[in-house]
C-alpha cells in the first residue's frame, strides 16, 4: 500500500489546458486498440511478482520507466504544436473542430484501458480571468408588501416608454404621430405605447372561486388557460383601450408593453393595423477569447424527489466536472469548466409536501421535512463541487426561499460543508454576472413556464427568445407569477442585451443564436431539468457554442438504449 | 511495482468480500489517483481473464462521446455493462473516454448499487472529496475563518442529528442510502421503529438496569469506551477506515469477548437486534441480586456512556450488547467486571465521579466522552419533563386521553408506565424475569416498540388499578 502511494504522489505532474489543442490532431485511438505503448505494457506485465521487501525499489525504478516512456509519446505533439503557433493555423482549428466539449475530450489517446502508469495526468482547473456579478438589481433591501402593484406596471410603462416611441419611429417612420390613450380621435392613424392586458376567462381567479363557491366545482388544473375567447385590452397612464384587428391575443400575455399602430374605431375599439415591440436592448461587443473556456449549466437536479435514478446520473455529473470520471482527454476538457451554474429547483417539487399542515399534529410530530435529507444532499454535491469549480446556485420554484421573483439567494446556513468554500456563491434567481466579459443572464424557469401557460407559444426556447424581443424578462410578474411589488423601477427589464440568454427546468433540451436587429448576438439556452433529463448544457465562452451533455446509468435497460438510440 | 499487493487487494475486495469496487471506491481505499485506481481495475480484469478464473466477474464500463441526438451533438457519459459496451460505442460519432467503473461478482440489475458504493465511500471523505482526482481547483480555497465555523457547524450537527434520531445516523454512517433512513425516521412504528428507537430505550433500559445492576453498568460503559479503539484498531489493521465493516466489527468483538470472559450465545452475533432485548433481560436478571443504592449513582455514568456509544456506531451498540449477554454467564466474575469498569472509567476521563471499587483492567480509549455526557444530561431533562406532564396527565384520571397518546409517542413515559402498570406488567415481566427493575424493562419496550400497545397497557392499567 505504501508503494501506491509513492507512485501516485511521485509520479503526478501537472499539466496546463493549453496540451489539448496542441494535441488537436491527435488521433484517438479506439478500444480495444487500447494500448498506446505496448513497451510500457509489457514491461509491467513482465515484472515478476518480487518479495514485498524489495517491492520499494522496484516501484521506484519501474517509475522511472513509465516517466521516460511516457515523455517520448509525448513529444512528437509538441513539437507540431510549434509548426501549428507559426504558421497560424490554430486558431482556425480552434474554431472549426473543437468548439465542443466531445471533441476535446476525445483528443486524446487513451490511457486507462493499460496496466497502471506511474504517473497520472493532474489538471489545473483554468479559471475565468475576470467574473462580475450584476445581480444586485435583483437584491431587495428592504421588503415592504405593503404597496399594491399598480406602481410595477406604472414604472414598467414609464421605463419602457422611451425604448418603444424610438422603436416605433424606426419601424413605421419619424412621421408617425405617438399619443396617448385620451388624445385618441376617433379615425385617426396613430401609434399608442401601452402595456396589454389580458382578459383570459380560463385564468383561475381566487375571487371567482370564492363568489361561485356554492355551485361550482374547482377548476381542473390545464397546462395551459388560454380560450378563444381571450380579449386583449391595452391600458397606458390613464385609461384603457380594447384592442382588434391583426394582433394575436393567443400570441401574447399580460404586462408586455407594446407599440400598436391603428386607429379607433366607432365602437370603441382600437382596430390594429401593425404592432412592434421594443427588441433586443443594446449589447456589449462579445469579447475574444483565446482558449476554451465551458461554463455548465445545470438546473433541476430535484433532490429527494424519491427516485433514486436520477441520483447516479447527478453523480455522474458531478464527477465529469470535478475531474474524477473519463479519460485524461475528457479529464482535460472538464479542467475547462470553469464555472457551475445551477439554475434553480435543486429540490424536488416533492420536498413541499403540505401534510405537517393537514395531518393531525401528534401524527407527524416525529417526522422531519423531507426538505431537511435534500438538503443535507443538495450540501454534500455542492461539496464535491465548490471544492473543484466555482459553482453559482440559484434558487427555483421548490427550492427553500422567497417565492415571489426575484428570488433571493438561499441561506448559506443551508450548507455548513459547502459554504466552506469560497468557490461557492449562492445568487438570486434571475441571475446576471459577466464571465470573462461574457455576459449571463437566465431564470430557474418560472417565468417562462408561466408565458408558456397563458399564450400559445409552445416552445419554451421560442419563449425566450420573445422575452428578449419584448425587452422584458418577466412581463406576467405582478399578474400570474409572484412579484415584488417593486415601484421605483422594475428590475425585469432588460437595460443591456446579454450574451448568453438561459432559462432553467424546460422539458427539454434546446438552444439556438438568435441576432437582434441591432446586429446583437445571443445565444439562448433552455437547460432541461436534470431530474428527468439527465442532461445539462456546456456553454462555450469563447466560441458562445453551447451542447448538452447527458448521462446514464443502466438501470432501465430499455429506456437507457432508447436514449443512446441503440432500439430499432 | 506493486502489481501483486493492489491485485491482491482488488481479489479480496472482489471474491472474498464480494464487494462491489468501482474506480472511485477504489481510489479512495487505496489512496490512489483516480485513473490509477481505473487502470488497477483494468489490470486486474485482464489477469484474472487470461487465468480463466474471471468468469463470474461482471463489469461495468464508462463511455462517453458525442452522440447526435435530435441533430444536437450531444455528449453522452454512459455506464453500461460490458455486455452492452460494443454496441454503445457504435453509437458514438466520438469516443472519448472508455474505462472500467466497476467490477463485482454479482451480475447487476441495475446501476442503483454503484452510486450507493460510491456515494458511501464518498461520505466518509467528503472533506478531500477531490484529492484524487484529476482536477485540482486553485480557487478553491477554504475560507480561513469561515471554514473553522463551518467546521463547528457540522460537528454541531452531527451532534444534534445523533442525539435526536441516533438510529438514523447509525444508519447514514454505516452506508446506507439516504432515503431509506429517511423512511426509517418517518415510520417509527413496527419493528423498524423498534429499531430506530432502540439507541433511546436502550438508555433508558440502561440506567434503570444500572440502578439495579452495578455490574451491568459498569461492563457497559467499559464497552463504550472500547468500542471506537477496537474500531480504530480494525481499521488500522487494514490500512483503510473505508474496510472496517460489521462483520469485520463483529469479529473482532468476539475476539474481545472470547479473550475476557465467557461464552457468547452466536445468535447475538447474527442478528444484533434480536440480541438486544435479550441480551438486556439476560443482564436485568443478573441485575437482580444486585444492590440497588451504589447502582444509581453509577446508573448515571452508565447512562451517559451510552449515550456516547450510541453517537458513534451501531457497531459499538452491538459489542455493548454482547457484553451484556457475557454478564449473564458469567455471574459469579459480575463483581470483577464491575470493578474493572469503574476504573477504566477514571483512568480515561476524570469528569465523572468515579464509584466504588478501582479494579484495573486495561481500557485504553475513553476520548469522546466529555462531550457525550453532556449532551446526555441534555436529553435526560427533557425526557423527564414529558414523563412530569404525563404522570400529571395520569393523576387527573381518563379523561384527557389525547394527552396521552402524545406523552407515549415521546417514550418517554417510562416512570409513568412504571408507576402505572408496574402491577399490571409484572405478571408478563415476570414470567421473563422476576424482579421489579425487569418489571420495568417490559413496559420500556412496549413503549419503544409499539405505540398502541402502550396505551393500551396504560388504559388497562389504569382501570385495574381502581
Amino acid at each position: 500500500m505504501t508503494r501506491l502511494r509513492l507512485r501516485a504522489s511521485g509520479g503526478s505532474a501537472v499539466r496546463t489546458g493549453t496540451e489539448t489543442r496542441v494535441r488537436a490532431e491527435a488521433q484517438p485511438v479506439r478500444f480495444p486498440n487500447t494500448n498506446p505503448n505496448p513497451k510500457r505494457s509489457s514491461a509491467a506485465r513482465d515484472r515478476s511478482p518480487g518479495p514485498a521487501s524489495a517491492g520499494g525499489q522496484k516501484a521506484q525504478v519501474s517509475d522511472g520507466r513509465a516517466r521516460e516512456s511516457r515523455v517520448g509519446r509525448e513529444s512528437p505533439g509538441r513539437a507540431r504544436s510549434g509548426g501549428e503557433a507559426g504558421g497560424g493555423a490554430r486558431r482556425d482549428l480552434d474554431t472549426s473542430s473543437t468548439a465542443m466539449f466531445s471533441e476535446q475530450a476525445a483528443q486524446r489517446a487513451h490511457t486507462l484501458l493499460s496496466p497502471p502508469s506511474a504517473s497520472n495526468a493532474t489538471f489545473a482547473r483554468v479559471p475565468v480571468s475576470t467574473y462580475n456579478n450584476s445581480s444586485q438589481p435583483f437584491r431587495l433591501g428592504e421588503r415592504s408588501f405593503s404597496r399594491q402593484y399598480a406602481h410595477i406596471y406604472a414604472t414598467r410603462l414609464l421605463q419602457m416608454r422611451p425604448f418603444l416611441v424610438s422603436r416605433a419611429q424606426q419601424h413605421w417612420g419619424d412621421g408617425v404621430q405617438i399619443k396617448k390613450l385620451c388624445e385618441l380621435q376617433p379615425g385617426e392613424k396613430c401609434c399608442v405605447v401601452g402595456t396589454l392586458f389580458k382578459a383570459m376567462p380560463l385564468q383561475p381567479s381566487i375571487l371567482r372561486e370564492i363568489s361561485e363557491e356554492h355551485n361550482l366545482l374547482p377548476q381542473p388544473p390545464r397546462s395551459k388557460y388560454i380560450h378563444p375567447d381571450d380579449q386583449l385590452v391595452l391600458e397606458d397612464e390613464l385609461q384603457r383601450i380594447k384592442l382588434e384587428g391583426s394582433i394575436d391575443a393567443s400570441k401574447l400575455v399580460t404586462g408586455t408593453v407594446l407599440a400598436v399602430l391603428g386607429s379607433v374605431r366607432d365602437s370603441g375599439k382600437f382596430l390594429v393595423e401593425d404592432h412592434c415591440f421594443a427588441e433586443l436592448a443594446p449589447q456589449k461587443p462579445a469579447p475574444t477569447l483565446d482558449t476554451d473556456r465551458f461554463v455548465l449549466l445545470v438546473s433541476g437536479l430535484g433532490l429527494g424527489g424519491g427516485g433514486g435514478e436520477s441520483l447516479l446520473g447527478t453523480q455522474l455529473l458531478v464527477d465529469v466536472v470535478t475531474g474524477q470520471l473519463g479519460d485524461e482527454g475528457e479529464q482535460c476538457s472538464a479542467a475547462h469548466v470553469s464555472r457551475v451554474i445551477l439554475a434553480g429547483n435543486l429540490l424536488s417539487h416533492n420536498t413541499q409536501s403540505r401534510d405537517s399542515i393537514n395531518k393531525a399534529k401528534y401524527l407527524t410530530k416525529k417526522t422531519q421535512a423531507a426538505s431537511v435529507e435534500a438538503v443535507k444532499m443538495l450540501d454534500e454535491i455542492l461539496l464535491q463541487l465548490s471544492a473543484s469549480v466555482p459553482v453559482d446556485v440559484m434558487p427555483g420554484e421548490f427550492d427553500p426561499t422567497n417565492y415571489t421573483l426575484p428570488q433571493q439567494p438561499l441561506h448559506p446556513c443551508m450548507f455548513p460543508l459547502a459554504t466552506a468554500y469560497s468557490t461557492l456563491q449562492l445568487v438570486t434567481n434571475p441571475y446576471q454576472a459577466t464571465i470573462d466579459g461574457v455576459r449571463f443572464l437566465g431564470t430557474s424557469g418560472q417565468n417562462v413556464s408561466d408565458i408558456f401557460r397563458y399564450s400559445s407559444m409552445e416552445d419554451h426556447l421560442e419563449i425566450l427568445e420573445w422575452t428578449l424581443r419584448i425587452r422584458h424578462i418577466s412581463p406576467t410578474a405582478p399578474d400570474t407569477l409572484g412579484c415584488y411589488p417593486f415601484y421605483k423601477n422594475d428590475p425585469f427589464i432588460f437595460l443591456d442585451c446579454p450574451h448568453v440568454y438561459f432559462c432553467g427546468n424546460t422539458p427539454q433540451f434546446g438552444s439556438k443564436i438568435f441576432r437582434g436587429p441591432e446586429d446583437q448576438r445571443v445565444l439562448l439556452v433552455a437547460v432541461p431539468d436534470f431530474s428527468t433529463t439527465q442532461t445539462a448544457c456546456l456553454v462555450n465562452l469563447r466560441s458562445l457554442a453551447c451542447q448538452p451533455i447527458s448521462f446514464s446509468g443502466f438501470g432501465a435497460e430499455d429506456e437507457d438504449l432508447g436514449g443512446l438510440g441503440l432500439s430499432p | 511495482m506493486a502489481d501483486q499487493l493492489y491485485l491482491e487487494n482488488i481479489d479480496e475486495f472482489v471474491t472474498d468480500q464480494n464487494k462491489i469496487v468501482t474506480y472511485k471506491w477504489l481510489s479512495y481505499t487505496l489512496g490512489v489517483h483516480v485513473n490509477q485506481a481505473k487502470q488497477m481495475l483494468y489490470d486486474y480484469v485482464e489477469r484474472k481473464r487470461k487465468e480463466n478464473s474471471g468468469a463470474q466477474l461482471h463489469v461495468t464500463y464508462l463511455v462517453s462521446g458525442s452522440l447526435i441526438q435530435n441533430g444536437h451533438s450531444c455528449h453522452k457519459v454512459a455506464v453500461v455493462r460490458e455486455d452492452k459496451l460494443e454496441a454503445v460505442k457504435s453509437k458514438l460519432a466520438v469516443t472519448a473516454s472508455i474505462h472500467v467503473y466497476s467490477i463485482q461478482k454479482a451480475m447487476l440489475k441495475d446501476s442503483g448499487p454503484l452510486f450507493n458504493t460510491d456515494y458511501d465511500i464518498l461520505k466518509s471523505n467528503l472533506q478531500n472529496c477531490s484529492k484524487f482526482s484529476a482536477i485540482q481547483c486553485a480557487a478553491a480555497v477554504p475560507r480561513a475563518p469561515a471554514e473553522s465555523s463551518s467546521s463547528e457547524k457540522f460537528e454541531q450537527s452531527n451532534l444534534q442529528v445523533s442525539s435526536e434520531t441516533p438510529a438514523n445516523h447509525e444508519l447514514t454512517t454505516n452506508g446506507h442510502s439516504p432515503p431509506t433512513s429517511k423512511q426509517i425516521l418517518q415510520q417509527p412504528k413496527g419493528i423498524m421503529g423498534m429499531f430506530a428507537s432502540k439507541a433511546v430505550s436502550k438508555t433508558q433500559d440502561v440506567n434503570k438496569e444500572t440502578k439495579t445492576e452495578t455490574k451491568e453498568v459498569t461492563n457497559v460503559s467499559s464497552v463504550g469506551n472500547k468500542a471506537p479503539g477496537k474500531g480504530n484498531v480494525m481499521s488500522n489493521f487494514f490500512g483503510k477506515a473505508a474496510m472496517n465493516k460489521l462483520k469485520v466489527n463483529l469479529d473482532s468483538e468476539q475476539a474481545v469477548k472470547e479473550e475476557k470472559t465467557v461464552e457468547q450465545p452466536p445468535v447475538s452475533v447474527t442478528e444484533p437486534k434480536l440480541a438486544v432485548p435479550t441480551g438486556l433481560k439476560k443482564s436485568s436478571k443478573k441485575a437482580e441480586p444486585v444492590k440497588m443504592q451504589q447502582k444509581e449513582k453509577k446508573s448515571n455514568r452508565g447512562k451517559r456512556v451510552e449515550l456516547s456509544d450510541d453517537e458513534t456506531k451501531e457497531t459499538e451498540n452491538m459489542k455493548k450488547k454482547r457484553r451484556r449477554i457475557k454478564l449473564p454467564e458469567s455471574d459469579s466474575s459480575e463483581d470483577e467486571v464491575i470493578a474493572d469498569s469503574p476504573g477504566d472509567y477514571e483512568a480515561e476521563s476524570p469528569s465523572p465521579p468515579p464509584p466504588p471499587s478501582p479494579p484495573p483492567e486495561p481500557v485504553p480509549k475513553t476520548e469522546p466522552e466529555p462531550p457525550s455526557i453532556k449532551s446526555s444530561s441534555g436529553e435526560k431533562r427533557k425526557r423527564k419533563r414529558v414523563l412530569k406532564s404525563k404522570t400529571f396527565v395520569d393523576e387527573e384520571g381518563c379523561i384527557v386521553t389525547e394527552k396521552v397518546y402524545e406523552s407515549e409517542s415521546c417514550t418517554d413515559s417510562e416512570e409513568e408506565l412504571k408507576m402505572k402498570t408496574s402491577s399490571i406488567h409484572r405478571p408478563s415481566t415476570m414470567t421473563v424475569k422476576k424482579e421489579p427493575k425487569e418489571e420495568r424493562k417490559g413496559p420500556k419496550k412496549g413503549t419503544a416498540a409499539l405505540g398502541k400497545a402502550n396505551r393500551q397497557v396504560s388504559i388497562t392499567g389504569f382501570f385495574q388499578r381502581k
